[in-house]
């Protein structure tokens, strides 16, 4: 996935490779229904595709169309971005992929996570149900984070985004009480290599981090620092920034590009043809303590209008036998549909 | 100087030296040895006696101008005592917030690139405009006395402190008396709105935070100010004259402790609301959650024992069944376990409500940050352990070294507050 965010052009190979290769399950998928519908088999198979705009599930045309909506827009000044995320719910698996990602484009320490994916159980045995909700930094357009600052240490950037200056923060960690979302967190300096902290090798260790770090976050930036430049973070807070600096080189958030189930959008709000807006159009969205009025740019999907990724493709298979079946068996398939199955 | 009042002296060195070492540590490992970074509760200890000492420079300082604002003479004693201690609860305000940044070496960045529309800045600044006040009606206030020692040749630093005036005449104390009084009339909006309205307004802007956000959070600081500022004065006063050897002065201290209950009542009156009221709420608010976290929570015994018993009950009871003036040391006594107790009402205000997270379902690597004390060297492990046996079940509790570093500041403010009564004149010097 990353390999096409890379050729935002979409090199085409890549998305055959991806297109075919579902093709050839849909296939199998339809073979298997012939197979235990009798004699069928054969012909099945020797029927020609269905039109790829059937299908709608097409994860990489999504990413790819983000991309390239994305540079559009950066080609825009801008105060006139406006960045937002929207996250279908229906299509989180509760996977974390988009947390792990997050950890290894940024080089967050331990205690720190950006998105943390937030996983309650309702209902009682036997009827339980998993929900998950992803959360990043709402990146809200009324901040209550920024105005308690004492130092003008961060701020909401004209494109919506909320920055902390690292070279700048003190520490006192008032932003962190001030955010509703629990999406601000210190870094006090903890390593993922704990024999790097202390004892003989602190002092390399110290420089190692500087130098092991070389994550884009780290470096100044004319996205992060303000005329300080950035230093190490330890001591200070930290939080989710839509990884600006990939929106600034035309690629997707890392939780965007490795979310498996397809979940997380990312789009300019801006643009009225963009997926995200197009969404937001489409299906009914909330937005996380919308009555504390802080406008956040997150938006959730949920509730009926779509299916998960499951039965998403569940419906994708039935679709795909009905228009092969009902082309090959016309009318009597089709009577066959309500009586439990092909006479 | 009494041999009582050297090893008095004595001890204090001893003490802030050996918790001194704490401060070594926390340069050397930041925040990491504090609790915080174990727990998401981002506020701790130093943050409740950060509030804590600006509440007993607010309330001293309120007490003095009872003297030099409005003149009641039954409190003249111990207007000067009021005055230092406003001046090192300040200092002390200044030592227990500083090592509770993340960049201790940032904190010029409040004068240097102020936010005015965050209240940490703009305290930032009130705090100064305070101290100078403070500084200018404590010298105002004892000049008389300076320049008659410094003729008396009782030292170079009060020739220093008299600044080349040799004599005092009628029209010097009249118009200092004028300053002073100018000063303590502006200097009660500035400590009651400035500082430590303020400071409660730190909280009281969260709007994310139930308990805090609200108007009832900076005048709930004030008053519990004004009363922890006022037993803390009278019961320096009563042992620094007990330590010198001095005259305990009787109409001061039953003044004083008159004072003290009527502010004990108006506070347990607040409180009394406070809690019966985010209890008693129709609907299971946040609000709730956070007091029943405070009553019955971790923390039960900070409310119940700190305080309710040690704060309110036992004090109010020696105050109230006791003649002051005559038992001295116990109204002393009664006076500490009141500042005690408002220590655990600062805690109070700070922790439950941090008890609460933004959504139940945070994960669990957000709660607990990191596997405890296998990542710092063994000898600061095993003291830190000590104390975090005792927290077991707790959602944060100070490890030794957040302890340990409060000591050291308190200890360095009695230490301070020892000497400089010895060098102040803290009475008219007879001639």
């Amino acid at each position: 996935m990353v390999d096409g965010l890379r050729r935002p052009n979409g090199s085409e190979t890549s998305r055959l490779g991806r297109r075919e290769f579902l093709k050839g399950a849909l296939l199998g998928a339809a073979v298997t229904v012939g197979v235990l519908s009798g004699d069928l088999s054969l012909r099945v198979a020797a029927q020609p595709s269905p039109p790829a705009e059937s299908l709608a599930l097409d994860r990489e045309s999504e990413l790819v169309r983000m991309t390239r909506e994305l540079q559009e827009s950066l080609k825009k000044p801008l105060q006139e971005r406006k960045w937002v995320m929207v996250i279908d719910l229906r299509r989180c698996v509760g996977c974390h992929s988009c947390t792990v990602s997050c950890i290894a484009e940024n080089k967050t320490p331990p205690g720190i996570t950006y998105r943390p994916v937030m996983i309650w159980e309702t209902g009682e045995y036997p009827n339980v149900k998993l929900n998950f909700l992803p959360r990043p930094c709402m990146q809200c357009d009324e901040p209550p984070c920024t105005s308690v600052c004492p130092v003008n240490a961060t701020w909401k950037r004209e494109d919506g985004i909320v920055v902390i200056d690292y070279g700048k923060c003190i520490g006192c960690r008032y932003c962190v009480m001030a955010c509703p979302y629990g999406a601000r967190s210190t870094d006090y300096g903890y390593e993922w290599v704990p024999e790097l902290e202390h004892g003989p090798l602190a002092g390399t260790a110290a420089k190692e981090r500087q130098d092991r770090v070389k994550s884009l976050e780290y470096q100044p930036t004319p996205w992060y620092g303000g005329p300080y430049g950035r230093g190490d973070t330890i001591g200070i807070t930290r939080k989710c920034h839509f990884c600006i600096h990939r929106i600034e080189s035309g690629v997707l958030p890392a939780c965007v590009s490795t979310c498996i189930g397809g979940a997380t959008y990312f789009g300019d709000l801006n643009n009225p043809n963009s997926l995200v807006n197009e969404l937001l159009r489409r299906y009914g969205a909330f937005r996380l303590k919308e009555e504390l009025g802080t406008e956040p740019s997150v938006y959730y999907i949920t509730g009926e209008g779509g299916a998960s990724v499951i039965s998403e493709l569940e419906a994708m298979v039935d679709r795909y036998r009905e228009e092969v079946l009902l082309r090959e068996f016309g009318g009597r398939f089709r009577a066959g549909l309500g009586g439990g199955g092909l006479e | 100087m009494s041999r009582r009042y050297l090893a008095w002296i004595a001890i204090l060195v001893v003490l802030t030296v050996a918790t001194g070492y704490s401060w070594y540590v926390r340069v050397l490992y930041n925040l990491k040895i504090t609790a915080l970074s174990q727990s998401s509760t981002a506020w701790g200890l130093w943050v409740s006696f950060y509030i804590f000492f600006v509440g007993l420079s607010a309330g001293a300082f309120l007490i003095s101008t009872l003297v030099y604002g409005f003149g009641l003479k039954n409190f003249e004693r111990i207007g000067r005592y009021a005055l230092l201690i406003a001046i090192l609860s300040l200092f002390g305000v200044f030592l227990s917030i500083l090592p509770d940044l993340g960049r201790m070496e940032r904190f010029i960045y409040l004068y240097t690139s102020p936010n005015f529309s965050s209240w940490i800045a703009i305290e930032a600044w009130m705090y100064v405009i305070y101290i100078v006040i403070l500084i200018a009606e404590l010298y105002l206030v004892s000049r008389a006395d300076i320049i008659k020692l410094a003729n008396r040749g009782a030292g170079g630093i009060y020739r220093l402190l008299a600044l080349g005036k040799k004599s005092y005449t009628e029209g010097d104390a009249k118009r200092d008396a004028t300053i002073v009084r100018i000063l303590a009339l502006i200097g009660i909006p500035v400590a009651a709105i400035g500082v430590h309205g303020g400071t409660g307004a730190i909280f009281g802007v969260i709007g994310a935070r139930p308990v805090w956000f609200g108007a009832y959070t900076p005048i709930y600081f004030v008053l519990s100010a004004l009363f922890s500022g006022a037993a803390l004065v009278l019961a320096l006063y009563i042992l620094t004259k007990w330590l010198q050897g001095g005259e305990i002065d009787p109409v001061t201290v039953d003044s004083m402790v008159g004072v003290v209950i009527l502010l004990a009542f108006v506070e347990l009156f607040f409180m009394f609301w406070e809690v019966v009221t985010n209890m008693w709420t129709t609907a299971p608010t946040a609000e709730r959650e956070i007091l029943n976290i405070m009553l019955f929570g971790s923390y039960w015994w900070v409310f119940w024992v700190v305080e309710l018993l040690l704060g309110f009950i036992v004090p109010l009871g020696i105050l109230m069944f006791t003649k002051p003036s005559r038992r001295p040391l116990l109204a002393a006594l009664a006076g500490i376990l009141m500042v005690i107790g408002v220590a655990g009402i600062r805690f109070n205000i700070v922790l439950p409500t941090l008890a609460e997270k933004p959504f139940p379902w945070m994960p669990p690597e957000w709660d607990i940050k990191m596997l405890p004390w296998d990542r710092i060297p063994g000898y600061v492990a095993g003291a830190a352990q000590w104390i975090a046996n005792f927290s077991q079940g707790t959602y944060y509790f100070p490890t030794i070294w957040e302890w340990m570093l409060q000591a050291s500041i308190i200890f360095l403010l009695l230490l301070l507050y020892s000497i400089f009564v010895k060098v102040i004149p803290m009475e008219v010097v007879e001639e």
